[in-house]
């Protein structure tokens, strides 16, 4: 209880404009706003999220893999399958959408050197935090959707 | 039969400190046939999905296979094969109960099923509910007779005709996920203005109009789907760990 009202002390006196993690890996786009404290949390997430994957602190982004994800896999099959993958990457928040209440879309552009793609994301609130929904690839198949 | 038999047998199985063996000699005592019968009971229920209600049918059933057996084995003793079939099921017995153990033993925490709950909320949607008026016949004759002049298939006309003819009518609400096969397949794939064919249940026909459906926007809650959530999740792990379990207890001695 302590710990949302200050919480929604912080909000209130920031304007819903938590600074998110000075990244050279992650960003929210300049033009986007956030709504609200439960918008704004995601944003520092996200940005906080991606800046580890980016430099391949794998131990920390894991943490924001949704829980029933680490219950099923452990840190290092996380970590042995994004070995594999791309490093040093920009991502770029771009839009946020509530598709309930708990779970948000976000799209989001990957870039790497020349290559860029837009992409989106699946994030989980659950007691308080975002989570985010792991992906096994960045090109799943197309009868995949995460939503 | 023989399951039931091999089901009484396994009540004198000796479990040793490394291995099982089964030491099976006729048995005319009579003190534990309450127990038996309890055994004998939980098996048909779990094995044959049979519900026997009276202790006292499950015990002389009990008491009925001790004395087949015992006679089976007062003409000859076992086979090899037979200590090894008795063995086997044995082992199967206590290795499903390990794993029950095991799983009554797992720790999930509540936020990792709620955030399986929130990722899969499309499995834990609330299915939609059917509209339906009936109408009530006692003879085929009858209810085609009214099918046959149902040619203006809409709701008000239909019920204007029950009402002329005394017609038996009821307004339903039937749930989409749970509709009997054969109200499904008359239905087919409409969701309104719709009349089926005659129908038979319980000695009466009826003919089932759909007016409409009703799509209900809301989920099953969590607390309802918490259990087959955890279910799920140490299924999934279960085939994983499946050999690091056989590991760990195949070397202890």
């Amino acid at each position: 209880m302590l710990k949302h009202l200050s919480l929604c002390f912080i909000l209130l006196f920031t304007g819903c404009a938590l600074k998110p993690l000075n990244s050279p890996y992650a960003k929210v786009d300049q033009n986007l706003t956030f709504d609200n404290s439960k918008t704004a949390l995601l944003g520092e997430a996200f940005v906080e999220y991606w800046h580890y994957r980016s430099s391949r602190l794998y131990n920390k982004s894991y943490a924001f893999e949704l829980p029933y994800y680490r219950y099923l896999h452990s840190l290092e099959e996380y970590t042995q399958y994004n070995n594999a993958a791309n490093a040093d990457f920009m991502i770029t928040m771009n839009k946020i959408e509530l598709i309930q209440d708990n779970i948000a879309k976000i799209t989001y552009l990957y870039q790497k050197n020349d290559y860029t793609q837009t992409l989106q994301d699946k994030w989980i609130f659950v007691d308080g935090r975002w989570y985010h929904k792991f992906m096994l690839s960045f090109t799943p198949p197309s009868e995949f959707t995460p939503f | 039969m023989i399951k039931i038999l091999l089901t009484f047998l396994l009540s004198i199985l000796i479990v040793h400190a490394k291995d099982i063996d089964i030491n099976i000699v006729p048995d005319f005592s009579t003190s534990n046939i309450q127990l038996l019968g309890t055994a004998l009971k939980e098996h048909l229920r779990a094995d044959a999905n049979f519900i026997m209600d009276s202790a006292s049918d499950a015990e002389r059933l009990a008491k009925e296979n001790r004395t087949l057996s015992n006679a089976y084995l007062q003409k000859r003793p076992l086979s090899d094969y037979d200590k090894a079939y008795i063995t086997m099921l044995g082992n199967e017995y206590l290795a499903k109960k390990f794993v029950k153990e095991l799983q009554n033993a797992i720790e999930i925490s509540d936020t990792a099923l709620k955030s399986y709950y929130l990722d899969n909320l499309k499995k834990y949607q609330q299915p939609a509910m059917l509209n339906v008026t009936t109408y009530q016949f006692t003879t085929f004759e009858d209810a085609l007779r009214f099918y046959q002049a149902c040619t203006m298939k809409n709701a008000a006309a239909i019920q204007a005709k029950a009402t002329e003819g005394g017609v038996q009518m009821n307004d339903l609400q039937l749930n989409q996920q749970q509709l009997d096969p054969a109200i499904h397949k008359a239905l087919g794939e409409h969701t309104s203005n719709f009349l089926t064919y005659p129908l038979y249940f319980q000695e009466n026909y009826y003919l089932i109009y759909l007016n409409n459906l009703t799509a209900i926007d809301s989920h099953l809650p969590f607390e309802e789907v918490k259990e087959h959530i955890k279910q799920a999740l140490w299924q999934q792990t279960y085939l994983k760990k499946r050999q690091e379990i056989l590991d760990q207890y195949g070397k202890a001695k």
